[in-house]
């Protein structure tokens, strides 16, 4: 069986009028399905990037990126946009549309996918609620604190009933009561069989991982 | 299909999410569309109105040339006219154009027998001017006003010619469906136009009215009758030129796109001004654009679906600057009475028109207005989302 994710040999080099900056240098990863792996290493290392790459978000400069076997970097777009739908991303600033109330930014990826607005109402009521922010639909996301922000974000990130979770440091910024209940969330998701891949500088949940990849 | 509406509905909402740049875009094309909707609605009235001015006319008009230029037509020429068979009546006008009072009012004057004057013409107060060289005349309403006289006031001196210096009378006052008749037209007999501008002989144009069924063979019939010498005079003779009411039909609309032609012109130069400007509007707020647009790819929308949303925002903002552009531009008209516009395309008209302009705002300007409109914002808006949406969400994100 393919593994869920897999990197091979990936590079990735950044262009600037400075030079090329060499984010990734021949990683090779594999992620099976219902694995929880944590990318751990020093900032600047590439953490990020690899995330990138594993959610469609990026393509490698060479090498390898497959997601259930099949090849990543040269997909077409609309192949790739597919392949985005089946994953929950969670961004590390958390970014969002900040007019736009909190019920619409969890919901907004399923507009493209004819979900019914009543139904999206429902729909982010309970995750708003799953992820302790409750009786707040109608707010605004700049009326959110740091670590509502990431659980709003983490919401988002369930929305689409994604096969796979991708969080880049979740936890940073958090205070730490805020940061345990965001990884109670993670350890709920993958305990309810979800693959995971964060990446962390957080113990906590580099401890909770099933595997994990060191960079740097 | 409602994966389709859903998606528009949010290019909706996006308009209404960024006040600032949909208000700037607003703005622009608002600037830019109000005078080209109002000009061509001036222009467009001014056109009916001289095609009814065309439709009360006669079916022929004979005029003259010597040189090849504009010249007045003998009067012995009218006796061949009458002679035509078809012919029904034929009269002289003569049409000139005057300065009236201390201010030198500008006025044109129409020299006509008296039961020719056009049935437009509705009395207000006063009578008919009498036959003859009786210096009687019978103003547009608005005029009168702007000369500040009233029935039986006399305009001093009215003309000096060969005779002496003469004042005239105002013996009537009419109002007119055509709004440029009320502000500029003295009616009078023909004799004493003839006196007034000192041409004893000639008229400007000869009418002729024929019998149903002859028109054709009445205009080949004058189009092949001789030039005329004025009697009395060393002049050399006049060519006579024939023109029907179709003819005049055919001209209008030639005369009247020159104007818009020109005034179309301008308002492309003011348009390719306003283009790069349309465009910076639209695309304002293009890193906030972009990091949307790459927010929604990272969650799984799709490039086109992205654009889409681009296209519904376009298409929105473009439908309500083109429908705020026809309203201000029907204010403009109605309202203010064409303050400003109207005198591109009357000269004479000021900044304030004494009278009321006319107008008509027809759906095809209007039209091409929003189609316009929607080319440039939707350039502006797909532009920049497509730059956003074809880029890889992490770089846009970053």
């Amino acid at each position: 069986m393919n593994p869920l994710f897999e990197a091979r040999d990936v590079r990735r080099v950044f262009r600037s009028a400075a030079g090329d900056v060499r984010a990734l240098d021949g990683v090779s990863v594999a992620v099976p399905r219902g694995a929880f792996l944590a990318i751990t290493g020093p900032s600047g290392k590439g953490k990020t990037t690899l995330l990138a790459l594993l959610g469609a978000l990026d393509r490698p400069t060479s090498g390898l990126v497959l997601f259930d076997g099949e090849d990543l970097g040269g997909a077409s777009e609309p192949h790739r946009a597919r392949v985005r739908r089946r994953l929950g991303i969670v961004f590390q600033a958390s970014p969002m549309i900040e007019r736009l109330p909190l019920w619409e930014n969890v919901t907004y990826p399923l507009v493209p996918r004819g979900v019914r607005t009543r139904e999206r109402r429902r729909l982010a009521a309970a995750l708003l609620e799953r992820v302790g922010i409750t009786g707040r639909d109608a707010a605004r996301p700049e009326e959110l604190s740091g670590g509502e922000r990431q659980r709003l974000g983490i919401a988002r990130a369930l929305a689409g009933k994604p096969e796979a979770i991708l969080a880049d440091e979740p936890t940073s910024d958090l205070d730490r009561a805020t940061a345990e209940a965001v990884v109670g969330l993670f350890r709920e998701l993958h305990a309810a069989g979800r693959t995971v891949v964060v990446a962390t500088h957080d113990p906590v949940l580099e401890a909770m991982a099933t595997d994990t990849l060191r960079l740097g | 299909m409602r994966k389709l509406v859903a998606i528009a509905r949010t290019g909706l909402v996006a308009v209404l999410l960024h006040p600032l740049r949909s208000g700037a875009t607003l703005f622009c094309l608002v600037a830019v569309l109000t005078p080209y909707v109002a000009g061509v609605g001036v222009a467009r009235g001014l056109a009916d109105a001289a095609e009814t001015s065309v439709r009360m006319g006669a079916d022929v008009y004979v005029t003259g040339v010597r040189f090849g230029r504009p010249a007045p037509v003998p009067l012995t020429l009218l006796d061949a006219v009458r002679g035509v068979p078809g012919v029904r009546e034929a009269f002289p006008r003569i049409v000139g154009e005057i300065a009236l009072g201390s201010d030198h009012v500008p006025a044109v004057v129409v020299g006509i027998p008296a039961d020719r004057v056009p049935s437009a013409a509705r009395f207000v107060d006063g009578r008919m001017f009498a036959s003859g060289a009786g210096n009687e005349l019978v103003l547009g309403a608005k005029l009168a006003r702007k000369l500040s006289v009233e029935v039986g006031a006399r305009i001093p001196p009215f003309y000096r010619n060969r005779s002496g210096e003469r004042v005239s009378k105002v013996v009537g006052i009419f109002r007119a469906d055509l709004p440029l008749w009320e502000a500029n037209l003295v009616f009078c007999s023909f004799e004493t136009a003839a006196q007034l501008f000192d041409q004893e002989g000639f008229a400007t144009s000869l009418l002729v009215r024929c019998e149903p069924g002859y028109r054709d063979s009445v205009v080949a019939a004058l189009r092949r009758l001789p030039a005329v010498a004025p009697s009395g005079t060393e002049a050399g003779p006049v060519t006579p030129i024939v023109t029907t009411r179709d003819d005049l039909r055919a001209l209008l609309p030639r005369g009247m796109a020159h104007l818009e032609g020109i005034f179309q012109v301008h308002f492309v130069l003011a348009f390719a001004v306003g283009i790069p400007l349309l465009m910076v509007a639209a695309g304002l707020g293009l890193s906030g654009r972009r990091r949307e647009a790459a927010l929604l790819k990272a969650t799984g929308w799709m490039t086109d679906e992205v654009l889409l949303q681009g296209l519904v925002e376009s298409l929105v903002l473009a439908l309500v600057g083109a429908s705020t552009a026809v309203l201000l531009a029907w204010a403009w008209l109605d309202v203010f009475n064409a303050r400003g516009i109207a005198g591109i395309f009357l000269p004479g008209a000021g900044w304030a028109p004494a009278f009321r302009v006319p107008f008509r705002l027809a759906p095809v300007p209007a039209l091409l207005g929003f189609a316009v409109s929607f080319a440039i914002v939707s350039t502006g808006t797909l532009y920049s989302t497509w730059r956003a949406a074809t880029a890889e969400p992490a770089m846009a994100l970053r």
